[in-house]
């Protein structure tokens, strides 16, 4: 039993690598675009949808129904972050209950660049928003004494963000790994289950915190122009 | 726990790759999708609507239609009504004027036979009781009925009274050509024309001219006319009585039928 996946290395030079976290999401990469693709090759406007279609319309909705209750904005632009930040977080989580499987999320790599890509889509979001100066001001806001808070503030939670993906569905393994080697089948089965249940309760988490990250870099200044109107 | 840079960057690559894809291949497709639908399920409803107006309008329009359709119906059958009426009455006007036309050229006929019933009835009658009274003169008196006749002509002009003599004296001396008229139903022989020109003479004037005429308008008898005055004797007056007392008998009889026959209708 590894703890860390990116140690099983398959192929290497010099510094590029092949390892175990690459090749998993690659398969979660490629069973996500697979499945999209056959579900929306055959799409239809009529009101006699598939099931599939149905599904993913449904998600969809529900998605955008959260982008809109926490930014109050039109989330199409939010959708396709969010959606597949969930989606591949989920993916990866439900596929790590196939035995001898690694869900690529359990390395602390993979979500410290998932960290890594909301710390840098914040920014992104609140600059297309907001405008580049009034977006670095609310870093020096309400006073520039809080500008070092502010980046220890923004740095902290990208760490928990990865921090607590990593150790929730890592933890889940080893449990399982653990119990295995103590107990009889069944108990191990269950915690599985759980640890699906934990999968994607986390993805979830994930990315509800990174919409919240996003809508309070961009909802600052509706509230300003509130105050301005009032 | 150790952080394996590379395997970092290459997952923010993986990370960014799916994102395009995942744009690509399903959230680009199912948003467009969505709106497609969204905006199909809104201009089926614009035109469910703008159907529905539609049809609202026309079915306004239909019982509008429907309404005058009604009200003219009514407007027709009362018309239709009131000219069968109309008609009905006017018929009847038509069919008691034609009835009563009838009755009363019926009526004309009946009297127009009755009179010339009564007539030839009259004239008949007068003609053989005459021709009865001749025989029964000549058998009885071994006189003529003629004769008889102006004797009882000439006690007429007789039994006048003074003052009546008097009148028509004054009616003949004051006329301007003096004539007194004998009309008689018969042909009177000298000997008859000379009593009663004595007779004349004797009662009223002696100088006067004296026409004798025979006309069929008397029955049977003799006339004295001048102007203004007529005296005479007519066995008419006599047959008279007999023509009344037939035409009497003969209305009862016919007012008799008549009742029955209303009766019966």
């Amino acid at each position: 039993m590894e703890l860390n996946i990116d140690d099983i290395i398959f192929w290497q030079y010099e510094f590029f690598k092949v390892n175990a976290t690459l090749i998993n999401s690659w398969i979660v990469m490629l069973l996500l675009i697979s499945v999209s693709w056959l579900i929306t090759r055959k799409l239809t406007a009529g009101i006699d949808i598939k099931r599939g279609q149905a599904f993913i319309e449904s998600f969809v909705v529900y998605v955008v129904d959260q982008i809109r209750e926490e930014t109050h904005e039109e989330p199409d632009k939010y959708l396709p972050f969010i959606g597949a930040l969930f989606l591949f977080i989920a993916f990866s989580n439900i596929i790590g209950i196939i035995p001898g499987f690694n869900a690529p999320t359990a390395s602390l790599s993979t979500a410290t660049a998932l960290a890594i890509c909301v710390f840098i889509a914040v920014p992104i979001f609140g600059i297309s928003n907001r405008g580049f100066s009034t977006y670095i001001k609310h870093y020096i806001q309400p006073s520039p004494l809080m500008l070092p808070f502010n980046i220890i503030g923004e740095l902290s939670r990208t760490l928990a963000l990865a921090i607590r993906l990593f150790g929730n569905i890592m933890s889940g393994s080893l449990i399982v790994a653990i119990i295995l080697s103590l107990s009889p089948l069944f108990f191990p089965a269950i915690m599985q289950a759980f640890g699906l249940l934990i999968g994607i309760i986390q993805a979830y988490v994930f990315a509800i915190l990174a919409l919240v990250y996003i809508a309070s870099a961009t909802r600052v200044r509706e509230v300003k122009q509130n105050n301005e109107v009032k | 726990m150790v952080i394996d840079w590379f395997t970092v960057v290459a997952q923010i690559v993986n990370f960014l790759i799916l994102l395009a894809l995942l744009k690509r291949f399903l959230f680009g497709p199912i948003q467009d999708i969505m709106t497609k639908r969204e905006e199909q399920v809104a201009s089926r409803l614009n035109e469910a609507r703008k159907k529905l107006a539609e049809a609202e309008a026309k079915k306004k329009n239909y019982q509008h239609k429907l309404d005058e359709l009604e009200r003219s119906k009514k407007e027709m059958l009362q018309d239709a009504k009131e000219q069968a009426a109309q008609t009905q009455k006017q018929l009847e006007h038509e069919a008691r004027e034609e009835i009563e036309k009838m009755q009363h050229n019926w009526k004309e006929a009946l009297a127009s036979e009755k009179e010339a019933f009564f007539k030839e009835l009259h004239r008949q009658a007068t003609f053989n009781i005459i021709n009865i009274l001749k025989k029964l003169v000549q058998e009885l008196s071994n006189s003529t009925l003629e004769k008889e006749t102006v004797n009882v002509f000439i006690e007429k002009l007789q039994s006048l009274g003074k003052e009546e003599q008097q009148k028509i004296t004054t009616a003949v001396s004051g006329g301007e050509a003096q004539t007194v008229s004998v009309i008689s139903s018969f042909e009177l022989n000298n000997e008859m024309q000379q009593q009663i020109t004595g007779s004349i003479k004797r009662l009223f004037l002696d100088d006067f001219k004296c026409i004798f005429e025979v006309s069929s308008s008397i029955g049977f008898g003799i006339e004295l006319s001048t102007d203004g005055w007529k005296i005479g004797w007519d066995a008419n007056i006599y047959l008279e009585d007999l023509k009344r007392n037939i035409e009497q008998l003969f209305t009862s009889d016919v007012e008799t039928i008549q009742q029955q026959t209303t009766q019966n209708e």
